[in-house]
C-alpha cells in the first residue's frame, strides 16, 4: 500500500473540518479570498482557491458568514465576515476541537508510558 | 475584461449547476483571478491570465466545486447521451430494416394486419430506445462515479467548423427536387401500368403488380424530404434532418413488412425475381444512404449544441 497515498487522504479529510475552523477563526475581521489565502500561506497553513471559495459561498448559504462587495484601488473585491450565528457555532466547535485534541493527547501520552 | 479570461468564465458558467447567485460566483472568480494575476506578475496579460487560470484547473473542475450536489451524471456529458443514444438507435434500425428485407428480421411483424405491424413499429422503437438510453445513462454514470470525467471529445482535436456549418437551402436544389418528385408520382400512378402494357405488347403474359405499396413509401419519403427541405427555408436547423431521418427510418422499415407480397404477376420467373432484387438493392441503398445523414445529421447537432454552451 502507498503510504504517501493514505497520508494524503487521511490529511484531506482531517482538513476539511480543520479548515471550517480556521476560517471561522480568521473571519473576525472582514476578508476577502486572496487575503485569506495569503494571509493563511504566511502563516504556513496552504489552501487551494478551488477549495476556499466554494467553501466560503456555502457557510455563507448556511448564514456562518455574511458577505459584502467593497470597491478598494478601484477593484471590486467580495468581503467575508464571521455572522452572529457563526460566532455562536464556532464556540461550540472549538470546545469539542480541545476536548479531541486532549482524548487524542492522553492516549499518546498512554502509548508513550507503553513503550 | 481580457477575452482569455472572459472565455474561461463562461465555460465555467455553462457547468455550473448550483442553486447559488452564478453571476455571484462568476464575478468573484473574475476579480480573484484578475487580482492574483496583478499580484503575481505585476499586469493583467494573456500570459500571466493563462498561468493563473492553470493553477485554477479546467472549467469543468471548478463548477464541480460549485455544485450542491453530487451529480449522478456529470454535466458534461449529457448532450453525449443524446448523440450516442439516437446515433445507435439509428444504426439498429437500420442493420433491422436491412434484416427484414433478407427476412431474418429480429421483430416479427403481421403483413396481414397493418394495425398490429404498426403497433409492433411502435413498441419496437419505443423499447429499443429506451433500452439504449438506459445502457448510456448507465455506462455514464460509471464514468462520472469513477470520477472519469474530462474525457476530451474528438472534435477537440480537428476543425470542423467546415462540417459543422448548416448548408442554407438553395432555390435550385427545391426546383430540382420538385421536378424529380413530379416526374416519380408519374411513374408510379401512370409509369408503372405503361410499362406493364408495354411488356404486354411484346408477348409476354404480365398481369400486374400485386402490390405498389413500395413505390408509395417511395413516394412517401420523396414527399417529406421536399417538405422538410421547404421548411429549412423558414427555419433551417439540424434538427429538421433528424426528425426526416427517424420519419424516413419508420416509413422504410413499415415498407420492408410489404416487400413479401411484392410479386409482378407475370408467368417468366426470372423477370420477377430480377425485378424483386433489383428493388432490394434499391431498398438498402435508400435504407444506408438515410442511415449515414441521419447520423451525420445526429452529431452535427449534438457537436454544434456542445459548443454552443460553451459559449453562453
Amino acid at each position: 500500500m502507498d503510504i504517501q497515498n493514505e497520508i494524503m487522504n487521511i490529511a484531506s479529510e482531517m482538513n476539511r473540518g480543520f479548515l471550517q475552523l480556521i476560517i471561522l477563526t480568521f473571519l473576525d475581521i472582514p476578508s476577502y479570498g486572496y487575503d485569506i489565502i495569503d494571509s493563511l500561506e504566511k502563516i504556513g497553513y496552504k489552501v487551494e482557491e478551488n477549495t476556499l471559495y466554494p467553501l466560503l459561498r456555502r457557510l455563507e448559504k448556511k448564514e456562518i458568514l455574511v458577505s459584502e462587495w467593497r470597491v478598494v484601488d478601484n477593484k471590486p473585491r467580495k468581503y467575508y465576515s464571521i455572522s452572529q450565528y457563526g460566532k455562536e457555532l464556532r464556540k461550540e466547535i472549538m470546545k469539542i476541537w480541545i476536548i479531541q485534541n486532549q482524548i487524542l493527547q492522553k492516549l499518546d501520552d498512554g502509548r508513550k508510558e507503553n513503550e | 475584461m481580457n477575452e482569455k479570461l472572459n472565455e474561461y468564465l463562461n465555460q465555467v458558467k455553462a457547468y455550473l449547476n448550483t442553486s447559488d447567485n452564478k453571476e455571484d460566483i462568476i464575478k468573484e472568480l473574475s476579480a480573484v483571478i484578475i487580482e492574483k494575476a496583478e499580484k503575481k506578475y505585476g499586469q493583467i496579460t494573456d500570459e500571466s491570465i493563462s498561468k493563473i487560470l492553470s493553477d485554477f484547473g479546467s472549467p469543468a473542475e471548478v463548477a464541480r466545486e460549485y455544485s450542491d450536489e453530487q451529480e449522478l451524471i456529470d454535466r458534461s456529458f449529457k448532450n453525449y447521451i443524446f448523440m450516442l443514444t439516437n446515433t445507435f438507435f439509428a444504426l439498429i434500425v437500420g442493420i433491422n430494416l436491412i434484416s427484414n428485407v433478407f427476412k431474418i428480421s429480429f421483430t416479427n411483424f403481421n403483413p396481414e394486419n397493418l394495425f398490429l405491424s404498426i403497433l409492433e413499429i411502435i413498441e419496437t422503437c419505443f423499447s429499443t430506445y429506451f433500452m439504449l438510453f438506459g445502457i448510456i445513462c448507465f455506462l455514464f454514470f460509471m464514468l462520472t462515479k469513477y470520477k472519469i470525467k474530462n474525457i476530451a471529445a474528438f472534435w477537440e482535436y480537428k476543425d470542423l467548423s467546415n462540417f459543422l456549418t448548416v448548408k442554407p437551402p438553395k432555390v435550385g436544389e427545391m426546383i430540382s427536387k420538385i421536378i424529380f418528385f413530379m416526374i416519380f408520382t408519374l411513374f408510379v400512378f401512370f409509369g408503372i401500368d405503361a410499362i406493364i402494357n408495354l411488356l404486354a405488347k411484346t408477348g409476354l403474359q404480365v398481369i400486374g403488380i400485386s402490390d405498389k405499396t413500395i413505390f408509395f413509401v417511395f413516394l412517401f419519403v420523396g414527399l417529406f424530404d421536399l417538405l422538410s427541405y421547404a421548411v429549412k427555408f423558414y427555419r433551417n436547423t439540424e434538427l429538421l434532418d433528424i426528425v426526416k431521418g427517424f420519419f424516413d427510418l419508420i416509413v422504410l422499415w413499415f415498407a420492408t413488412i410489404k416487400m413479401e407480397s411484392f410479386i409482378i404477376a407475370d408467368i417468366s420467373k426470372e423477370i420477377n425475381n430480377g425485378i424483386n432484387i433489383g428493388l432490394k438493392v434499391a431498398f438498402i441503398v435508400v435504407t444506408v444512404l438515410v442511415i449515414i445523414e441521419l447520423i451525420v445529421s445526429i452529431l452535427r447537432y449534438s457537436i454544434n449544441k456542445t459548443k454552443n454552451i460553451m459559449k453562453v
